[in-house]
């Protein structure tokens, strides 16, 4: 195992700790009536918790993935890749925090889970086009290879396998509202958000500049 | 947190305009109905690895 993997096997772990926690709560508690009750209820539970092993875990993959590790042939000048990337990718992970979130914090405690689910899901989408496409326009100008090309289009389709997976999940719970229902879309959310900053980490790590 | 996310949001709708009527779908969606994860899934995979990028060197398929 090397140290990549290690980085990502860490980022799982705390991901799918934060998702098995909030599924937990999600059974456990009941419903709330207002937004005091909500946040007194949220800021006091283990979702706190949870919540912070999220970031704990983006924050790991960002640090970890600073360096570039792919072996990179000699680059061209530099690509006139545009900076706007920044905000969609921030709403990606934001956007994928979200998925970890009881409902309330952002749409109003009448959002069911799912609600915030979906349309984290389809932000994410919208997210990842933008992103796609920016690096199909960095492949163009910059030839980076077919190694560092064979490792996103498979980081791709690990997303896209993640998010089918979390759109079937969704679709079941939509039709039985189940705890069990409730849980695999968790479980399916915490994994196609890590396939997602897999994704990031790896156009990040090619040469796409996506900071100012 | 809110706030972030709101100027984030409006960010990416003013650098990609076309990105404003998929966000207006996505959260005008009150109650998701397995009709619309399915639409959703469709989206996902209606674009390939080739599709984003045309200029590959990597052999088809």
């Amino acid at each position: 195992m090397n140290s990549s993997q290690l980085q990502s096997l860490v980022r799982l772990l705390l991901n799918t700790i934060s998702g098995a926690i909030i599924a937990w709560t999600a059974t456990k508690s009941a419903p709330t009536q207002n937004v005091g009750d909500f946040l007194a209820k949220f800021i006091t539970g283990p979702d706190v918790f949870a919540l912070a092993l999220t970031f704990v875990a983006w924050l790991w993959g960002h640090v970890n993935h600073s360096t570039p590790t792919v072996p990179e042939q000699p680059a061209g000048p530099a690509a006139p890749i545009s900076p706007r990337l920044t905000g969609p990718l921030m709403i990606l992970l934001l956007g994928c925090g979200l998925w970890t979130v009881d409902c309330g914090l952002l749409t109003g405690c009448s959002s069911t889970p799912q609600q915030v689910a979906y349309q984290s899901a389809g932000t994410t989408i919208v997210t990842v086009d933008t992103a796609m496409g920016l690096w199909g326009a960095y492949v163009a100008a910059n030839q980076p290879g077919t190694n560092a090309e064979a490792k996103v289009k498979f980081a791709y389709e690990k997303y896209q396998t993640a998010m089918t997976i979390l759109c079937d999940a969704g679709t079941v719970y939509s039709m039985t509202a189940s705890t069990n229902a409730a849980s695999v879309l968790n479980l399916a959310a915490s994994t196609a958000a890590q396939d997602l900053l897999d994704l990031e980490n790896l156009i990040t790590a090619c040469g796409v500049k996506l900071t100012p | 947190m809110i706030a972030l996310i709101v100027s984030l949001v409006e960010e990416a709708i003013k650098v990609a305009p076309a990105a404003y009527a998929d966000f207006q779908e996505i959260f005008s969606k009150q109650n998701p109905t397995p009709a619309d994860w399915e639409a959703l899934r469709a989206k996902v995979l209606a674009k390939s690895y080739a599709d984003y990028v045309p200029a590959s060197q990597l052999p088809p398929g």
